[in-house]
């Protein structure tokens, strides 16, 4: 299985190739993410993941068409960012956008005919510090699962609520 | 490009230690004391006229002893590259005191000149080649002019208790009192 992880940084997912701006990171492509098109075929990847990347972009459409145009017909693509309430938000000098979970009524109203959304969760505390330690991951088990009993409601209320989450987890499949 | 002379203007108005006012705006009564005032604006007086998203800015290496920027930060293109130009311009042990809006209050949206929002976290992670500051402090506000007794009184209150753990009432508690205005931090050259 082929995987790309986009703006891999010096966290890349395990077994997969990535792309990323900064030279210092062990990506096997040096690329600036926000020129198009990115160095790739189409229809190469079964899977594209990008993790905290779309809010470091000018724009996140184009992007999302050029991961639709890389992955292949079926294929995944799994995108973490950061919700607008949360501190990883604003916690970074050089983020330019948030997200809310609604984003997923707007690729299916917008983009329906290249991405199904499989999966949306929001979650509490952010992917890389879940499992650090226990308190995180009993603290992230609790809320995350009442949260997502109802995703419309916890990102326009809950979120307020308990300080904001920090983290937005979508799964898109690609149509063709 | 000419470089300005700090040391001269710093003699005409009698200051001992240079210190810059970048973004001073306006209102006299809300500069820094005693500072020398930089701002792009020609009619709000300043001392130096100055477009700060104009880089190299106009002032030599290790020149300045200390800095003071309150909201203007959030309005400049590049933060990660004033904080490399400032860190430039700072004397070593120089201290740089920046007041920018919280994410978390309706303050920081609602200027349609704002271009960046910020965090408690935004300035202890410094990824920038370019610069390396040690935070000293960073503090939370819930009024940003504490001019009339019912909002020094609320700020005085709610910022103690913010203040006892800033990181805590970010993460879980500042949206139940609408948000907080103010963060204020204390960055030091080494």
């Amino acid at each position: 299985m082929k995987i790309l992880d986009v703006g891999c940084g010096f966290r890349k997912t395990l077994g997969a190739v990535g792309i990323d701006i900064d030279p210092r990171t062990n990506a096997e492509h040096i690329h600036d993410l926000n020129s198009f098109p990115y160095p790739f075929e189409d229809n190469t990847f079964d899977e594209v993941v990008s993790n905290h990347v779309l809010e470091h972009l000018n724009d996140t459409v184009p992007v999302l068409n050029e991961m639709h145009r890389i992955t292949k017909n079926g294929g995944k693509v799994k995108i973490r960012i950061p919700h607008y309430t949360g501190i990883s938000a604003w916690g970074d000098l050089t983020h330019k956008k948030t997200f809310s979970a609604n984003m997923r009524v707007y690729i299916s109203n917008n983009m329906g005919e290249k991405f199904r959304v499989d999966k949306t969760s929001l979650h509490y505390i952010s992917y890389m510090d879940r499992n650090r330690c226990l308190r995180n991951r009993m603290v992230s088990a609790i809320i995350d699962r009442v949260a997502n009993v109802n995703i419309k409601f916890s990102d326009k209320f809950l979120g307020y609520w308990i300080g904001g989450f920090q983290e937005i987890y979508l799964e898109l499949i690609v149509l063709k | 490009m000419e470089k300005i002379d700090l040391q001269k203007i710093a003699q005409r108005k009698n200051m001992t230690e240079i210190t810059l006012d970048l973004g001073s705006g306006p209102d006299p009564n809300r500069r820094a004391g005693s500072s020398i005032s930089v701002d792009m604006d020609r009619n709000s007086n300043p001392d130096i006229v100055y477009n700060l998203n104009d880089y190299p800015y106009p002032f030599e290496d290790s020149s300045v002893d200390a800095i003071h920027m309150s909201h203007c930060l959030e309005h400049l293109d590049d933060p990660v590259k004033f904080l490399g130009e400032a860190y430039r311009m700072l004397k070593n042990g120089g201290v740089m005191l920046v007041k920018v809006p919280h994410f978390s209050s309706a303050t920081s949206f609602s200027s349609l000149l704002h271009k960046h929002y910020f965090g408690v976290n935004t300035f202890r992670d410094q990824y920038a080649p370019n610069y390396k500051f040690v935070e000293e402090s960073v503090k939370l506000h819930y009024c940003v002019y504490r001019d009339t007794l019912p909002r020094k009184l609320l700020d005085c209150v709610l910022s103690f208790f913010a203040n006892i753990n800033p990181r805590l009432c970010e993460r879980l508690w500042c949206y139940w009192v609408g948000g907080f205005s103010e963060i204020e931090v204390v960055l030091r050259k080494v």
